[in-house]
């Protein structure tokens, strides 16, 4: 199946798990509740959508700077994704990895900068590998 | 490249100026590899968003606990977004009791570390202002995109926690809107509304930018008139609500945007697109997300009210009764607050059914409790964020018919 290379933003162990892939940025404050994982935001094609224990695939971040507190608020839960991929990240987002790892010592690796737009080749459903050390993500099948 | 640290910023790495900036700095340090910076720059000044309860959750409130019992302390003015709760009478807005003893417990914390408690999404307006050109360490989304767009300071989008390390250390990563190469238009964006644009058309093309650009830096040419920093303050918010803008130019208005080339420098313009009137109208029909005519509350102040805009609710109310069946709530900070009361009209608009929610916002406290289920408000801001943060469906409009409605009971065609 195929792989695709990307940088890891936030490093962590490998993971794989199945994605949830949207279209449109996303943000987490107003965008997930943190005591469920699901997906709040009326606007957002993932409405309604649990992202708990998924590898999370949107284009870019998005809205609220406080949106680093509720991932961190996802780690404590026991919420959060296993990863995030996006094709741009930013500092909101990263930092919420970076905090999950300081305060709860979970690994939520993130990856951006793949050579094509991720959330195209990959569909929600898709059992993904994420390797942050290659900075690879391979779809291991396909619904 | 890869982030080179000082002597003096590796000493504090080593831990030899105490455990809190040595954690600070391990944060702040893995954060500034994430978005690539090469080195860490002064900063003068942090604004925090690590301030309500309701968005900072039981992990927000455990890690500045963690962080104020380090000894930490801030090394720069360092404010702080609206308090979780009324700040007058958290009981009679509703505030559950659990509520109110997580939001004292993260008042506590961020006091330890020496926060100023302004309280409020609008810092600038009194308390926290940054010169041109300078360099600050600011979250709360719609202060970022006032300050870098409206006084041409330079900050990023800073995030919750990381906000209160800069705090600690003085210091932020140097990337994106420190450096002035990432400053410059990268959509232009032509606006052909030949007049002034009304109040509500500024949030409206807000909401409509925020959408357009989510992170990139759009030039709006064409606005008409002089728009006051009231208009540029719900143009912001929204736009970094509904998108990612941290910054905008606007030529002829905002500083770094004297004339169209010096907004987009050696810039090529990656996108045109016009929005005439009919595009302000379809943004503000999308906006609705109530169909009907009824309101249960009308809120004013996202962000937060200024004296100039309390007094203009007094004018439009001109001595009318707000209608029984309808909530009139204002939000502002208490320097807002404090000076409608010494002009009067805070009991004036009191007596005639306003209330006043002091130094916090209907996204950021606890509101379900009352059980609205249509909200009016003036704000693009608000109307993002009212259908997750406030279980209502929205009616938005300018504020003069948001006083209308208020007073009728129901939205004035």
């Amino acid at each position: 199946m195929s792989v695709y290379k990307g940088r890891a933003v936030v490093e962590g162990a490998i993971v794989e798990g199945e994605a949830l892939v949207s279209s449109m940025p996303f943000g987490f404050f107003g965008g997930v509740n943190p005591g469920t994982g699901v997906v709040i935001d009326r606007w957002h094609d993932l409405f309604e959508q649990n992202m708990k224990g998924k590898i999370l695939v949107y284009p870019e971040g998005r809205g609220s700077t406080v949106g680093a507190a509720i991932i961190l608020e996802l780690a404590r839960t026991g919420c959060a994704p296993k990863a995030i991929l996006f094709n741009a990240s930013e500092i909101i987002t990263v930092t919420g990895g970076v905090l999950a790892k300081k305060f709860y010592d979970l690994d939520l690796p993130m990856l951006d900068r793949f050579e094509c737009d991720i959330t195209r080749v990959i569909k929600t459903g898709d059992v993904v590998r994420v390797d942050p050390a290659e900075g690879t993500v391979e779809i291991l099948s396909s619904k | 490249m890869s982030l080179k640290l000082t002597a003096d910023e590796r000493a504090i790495l080593e831990g030899k100026e105490g455990e809190a900036r040595k954690f600070a700095m391990e944060i702040l340090v893995k954060v500034a590899e994430g978005s690539g910076a090469e080195r860490l720059i002064p900063i003068s000044s942090v604004h925090l968003v690590l301030h309500a309860y309701k968005s900072a959750f039981d992990a927000g409130v455990i890690a500045a606990e963690k962080i104020a019992d380090m000894g930490a302390r801030f090394s720069v003015p360092t404010t702080i977004d609206p308090y979780g709760m009324d700040a007058e009478d958290w009981r009679a807005a509703k505030t559950p009791e659990q509520y109110a003893v997580m939001q004292e417990r993260l008042e506590k914390a961020v006091m330890r570390i020496g926060v100023i408690p302004v309280w409020t999404c609008t810092p600038y307006y009194g308390f926290n202002m940054p010169r041109f050109g300078e360099n600050v360490a600011w979250s709360e989304s719609s202060a970022v995109a006032f300050v870098n767009t409206v006084l041409g300071a330079r900050t990023n989008r800073q995030s919750a926690i990381v906000d209160i390390c800069c705090g600690i250390l003085g210091k932020a990563p140097e990337v994106g809107l420190h450096l002035a190469e990432n400053r410059r238009g990268e959509v232009l964006i032509k606006l052909n509304v030949d007049r002034p644009l009304k109040d509500w058309e500024f949030p409206a093309l807000g909401f409509r930018l925020g959408r357009l650009l989510g992170n990139r830096i759009g030039v709006v040419d064409g606005v008409k008139g002089s728009p006051v920093t009231e208009n540029m303050k719900s143009l912001c918010a929204a736009a970094a609500a509904s998108g990612s803008v941290a910054l905008l130019h606007v030529v002829g208005v905002t500083p770094e945007a004297p004339t169209l080339e010096a907004a987009f420098g050696a810039n090529e313009s990656k996108q045109v697109v016009e929005i005439g009137e009919q595009d302000l109208l379809d943004t503000r029909a999308q906006m609705n997300t109530h169909k009907g005519r009824d309101v249960d509350v009308v809120a004013l102040g996202c962000p937060h009210y200024t004296i100039n805009e309390i007094v203009n609710v007094h004018r439009l109310l001109a001595g009318r009764k707000v209608h029984p069946d309808v909530a009139f709530w204002i939000y502002a900070n208490s320097a807002a607050i404090a000076m409608a009361e010494k002009m009067g009209i805070r009991k004036e608009l009191e007596d005639a059914g306003v209330t006043f929610r002091a130094g916090t916002c209907m996204i950021i406290s606890p509101i379900r409790e009352w059980g609205f289920k249509v909200m009016m408000t003036d704000s693009g801001k608000c109307v993002h964020y009212g259908p997750m943060e406030c279980g209502t469906e929205m009616l938005f409009g300018g504020t003069g018919e948001c006083v209308e409605a208020a007073v009728a009971g129901h939205v004035v065609a």
